[in-house]
């Protein structure tokens, strides 16, 4: 046991190791800046970027969504450049202008920096170089320009970039002005590590997103979606992975590299919706069941009932079971009440009324009011108003209940990699919320979806889905599930605008994903 | 004067004008650094004021409590620093690209892991420097490394921010050097340490840290790592003996206005800026030891010698990394590098610092006390 003195005794000793690690780090200082000889001369051209490389975003097949290219631009030091004589007449005519016109900028700006120009096309960059030696005082620093090669396909869930605002700046994330910095998507989202994961760390190259998006599908949702004001939304049932995610029409993110929209525009694909009807029946259900309801339980009381679902108001009401494939949407609610079952927790259960938790920020949560609990079924249109949800939360909701009651988090993001390709991190299945299904059930909803559907007749094209996905239809929405017997898709199309536009788009699109897997399984 | 208002008597005036100076020294460079390049560093020297202005409050107060006693409050910022560090982990904080690093309290945003740096020496000093001498047992000694200095630094390392991590166990060590139970709290945390970091290796390393050691050792092999630092020599060179504007106002060096706050100051002010910093902090940390050397408590000797240590630590680490010395790493310059959380913290543990000072050198001596180790209160060394 130390006793006092040979602490503070410690502590004297500390002055004198204080001492001599100052001495050492001021002869270093006193190398570095009497010893060592400047740069010979100071280059014009900046040889390496000023600030990290933007890492690359990839679908999940290495198709690039967002990637750099190199742009200049040129700054100037008026004072240094005005000791050369001639110097600013020189870069007047390199530049294209009057040296009058640069005269007027550099006025009062001292040894201030001014910047010329952004993004020099290659001549200027070419004659600024050549003229190097005659020009002190101006160089060239090479920024990245951020090109996405979909354009508008992607726009929606990469987004884009956009000048920092003086809100943003200074930051904890480093911003500064003059920065540009993630708008919406995953840009935005995930903007720390693909600047360099650290203000700490500037000299850090910018990590590269790998994403589970498969672009082949979300080409395909685009191009169904031709013509429609809608959004699509594709997951994996089995792990939550975001296949595909879109909205029509979307901004393309290349038009905003000279300029700064307010916002992206693109995310309707996220957007809170009224939403009611025969969509979430299927879900209802298999919350029935959960919550105990035998599937032969029937509603008795009296319901509305539409005279386009006739075979509901048979036998004094429709059985829970044939809920589903009898198009019997109402009655799933009415049996959800009469059982007791508080509605409104077992939809949050599923995912709606908050985040889904996927991978993007500002995700909205959408609501499950409690009207939509209302008990009054000679009133249930009114009731089910209360309703809100995203395509991705009714996505989340399906996978639950097909892939046996898990509630997995959306992602899109599935690897961080360094620049030169070696792994930083891997994101694995997140589970949310499980639901105790009855076993079978999943199977059991998914063959009623497809009955509903092998039923329904009234296209030709739905003839041929029942075998490869199963379908929900109501008004703006479609859901489809594919393929029945191990579904490894679960696809949402929102599309209020026009009427049933949402119904050939997501035929169009699980057919395509059906051609997709076969071709490259 | 009143009772009521903190008593300047026994103020150390090398001490608090040398921490003013650096403050000043701090905001100049941000003042310089936005007057040249007013794109990247504008506004910053105000927002660094406020900051100071927040800090010196802070650091008043702290300088009040440890005037009148034994400053054991601070105690207290441990558990808060963690606290926070926890929330941060838990989700609390805003996360982007999976770091979780930092609070945001309406127009602040503070940084936990900057506060846990006194907390450490705080925690160290009541745990080892407070205890009777009677309940020094190994099994306390062990949970105090543990609670005080090893997880806190595991839970930073976990943010991630391997860096600060690593800063806190090395000033958790300093501050064990200066506990009464040194000889076995040291080795301690030496195993607890060096046992997963032999075991895991180079896996504890993130990748660009792996390169920029690799940048450090092969510069050539790897000039994008090593751009940064070639940066940062130039700058230092272009400096001379008198020091110049010219180079920041056309160059850019990442990192001016934090980590490379000293390269920007000594290429704007020469070698004779760079030596006036180093002398200044030089002085502020061998105040601090020598409170530690007049202390008559072994609480007050441990917190004094610890805040010395942590000062000392952050800016040796700094400079060697600015003068190519070492591999670059997310150091701070104490008082000077832009940052409100680093320099809140320094303030407070300096406040501290000078409040203990005043009290140990304006303490009465009655006559025939046998010395300093009167003063160690109820438990007498044997």
């Amino acid at each position: 046991m130390e006793d006092p003195s040979t602490l503070r005794a410690r502590a004297r000793a500390s002055t004198v190791a204080l001492a001599v690690v100052a001495a050492a780090l001021a002869a270093r200082a006193t190398q570095l800046q009497v010893a060592r000889r400047p740069s010979s001369a100071t280059p014009a051209v900046h040889g390496l970027p000023a600030r990290p490389t933007r890492g690359r975003i990839v679908d999940a097949r290495g198709a690039v969504l967002a990637d750099n290219v190199a742009r200049w631009e040129l700054d100037v030091s008026p004072a240094r450049l005005r000791q050369r004589r001639g110097g600013v007449a020189r870069l007047a005519r390199v530049l294209g202008v009057t040296e009058g016109s640069l005269d007027a900028l550099f006025e009062g700006r001292g040894q201030r920096v001014v910047r010329v120009r952004r993004h020099l096309d290659a001549a200027v960059v070419d004659a600024v170089r050549r003229d190097a030696r005659e020009l002190p005082g101006v160089w060239l620093t090479p920024v990245e320009m951020r090109r996405y090669p979909q354009g508008a396909i992607t726009g929606a869930v990469v987004g884009g970039m956009r000048d920092v605002a003086r809100d943003d700046a200074p930051g904890p994330y480093g911003y500064r002005l003059g920065d540009r910095i993630g708008l919406g998507g995953i840009e935005r989202s995930w903007d720390l590590t693909l600047r360099g994961n650290s203000t700490l760390a500037p000299t850090h190259q910018g990590m590269t997103l790998v994403t589970h998006l498969d672009l082949r599908l979300q080409r395909a949702a685009w191009e169904a979606l031709d013509g429609v004001r809608g959004a699509a939304v594709a997951l994996d049932p089995r792990d939550g992975r975001v296949l595909a995610y879109l909205e029509r029409p979307s901004p393309d993110p290349n038009a905003w590299e000279h300029g700064s929209p307010a916002r992206v525009g693109g995310d309707r694909a996220s957007i809170d919706v009224l939403w009611s009807g025969w969509v979430i029946a299927p879900v209802l259900v298999a919350l029935a069941r959960a919550h105990g309801v035998s599937l032969d339980a029937r509603l008795h009381g009296r319901f509305y009932v539409s005279p386009h679902h006739p075979r509901c108001a048979t036998r004094g009401g429709p059985r829970l079971g044939d809920v589903v494939a009898d198009d019997c949407w109402m009655a799933a609610h009415a049996l959800l009440t009469s059982a007791w079952m508080d509605v409104t927790a077992s939809l949050r259960r599923v995912g709606f009324g908050r985040p889904t938790g996927i991978d993007l920020r500002d995700e909205p949560s959408g609501a499950v009011n409690p009207p939509f609990g209302y008990p009054n079924l000679y009133d249930y249109p009114t009731a089910t108003g209360g309703l809100h949800a995203t395509p991705l939360q009714v996505a989340v909701a399906y996978s639950a209940i097909i892939n046996g009651g898990t509630v997995y988090q959306p992602r899109i993001v599935h690897e961080v990699r360094y620049p030169d390709g070696s792994l930083e991190s891997r994101a694995s299945p997140v589970v949310a919320d499980r639901v105790d299904l009855p076993t079978g059930e999943s199977q059991r909803t998914l063959d009623s979806l497809a009955r509903w559907a092998d039923a329904r007749g009234t296209a030709p094209a739905y003839a041929a889905l029942p075998p490869m996905g199963a379908l929900a239809e109501e008004d703006a929405w479609f859901v489809a599930v594919a393929p029945v017997a191990a579904p490894r898709l679960v696809l949402v199309v929102h599309a209020p605008d026009p009427p049933r536009g949402a119904e050939a788009a997501a035929l169009r699109i699980v057919r395509a994903w059906h051609r997709l897997s076969s071709e490259h399984p | 004067m009143s009772d009521s208002l903190p008593s300047l008597r026994g103020l150390d005036p090398w001490l608090l004008g040398a921490t003013a100076a650096l403050v000043a020294v701090g905001v100049a460079n941000l003042h310089t650094l936005g007057d040249l390049q007013p794109a990247r560093y504008g506004g910053l020297a105000v927002r660094q004021c406020v900051w100071a202005a927040i800090g010196g409050v802070a650091g008043l107060a702290s300088f009040v409590a440890a005037r009148r006693d034994r400053h054991r409050a601070l105690g207290w910022v441990h558990v808060a620093a963690f606290g926070a560090v926890l929330l941060t982990l838990a989700g609390f904080a805003e996360s982007v690209g999976g770091v979780r690093r930092w609070l945001r309290f309406g127009p602040l945003v503070v940084q936990p892991s900057e506060f846990l740096k006194l907390g450490v020496v705080a925690a160290v000093a009541r745990w080892f420097g407070d205890a009777p001498i009677g309940t020094r047992t190994l099994g306390r000694a062990l949970l105090g490394v543990v609670l005080c200095v090893v997880l806190p630094a595991a839970l930073v390392a976990a943010q991630p921010d391997l860096g600060t991590g690593v800063v806190l166990l090395l000033v958790g060590a300093a501050s064990l050097a200066f506990a009464p139970e040194a000889g076995r709290s040291i080795p301690m945390l030496v195993a607890i340490v060096a046992t997963p970091a032999l075991l895991l290796g180079r896996t504890l390393l993130h990748g660009y840290q792996l390169a920029r050691i690799r940048a450090f050792l092969d510069p050539d092999a790897h000039p994008g790592g090593a751009w940064q630092l070639s940066q940062a020599l130039d700058a230092m060179t272009a400096g001379r003996a008198l020091g110049t504007r010219a180079w920041l106002s056309s160059h850019l060096l990442p990192g001016a206005h934090t980590d490379f706050a000293l390269v920007a100051w000594g290429s704007a002010h020469g070698l004779l800026g760079t030596l006036l910093v180093l002398a200044l902090q030089a002085v502020v940390a061998q105040r601090a030891f020598d409170t530690a050397s007049r202390a008559g408590d072994r609480y007050d000797l441990c917190l004094a010698a610890g805040v010395g240590s942590l000062l000392a630590l952050q800016v040796t680490v700094n400079a060697a990394m600015a003068f190519g010395m070492v591999p670059v790493v997310g150091v701070p310059l104490p008082l000077v590098s832009y940052g409100g959380s680093n320099l809140a913290t320094t303030l407070i543990a300096l406040g501290a610092v000078l409040g203990a000072r005043a009290r140990i050198v304006t303490a009465p001596t009655p006559a025939g006390a046998p010395g300093p180790e009167r003063l160690y209160r109820g438990t007498p060394e044997a």
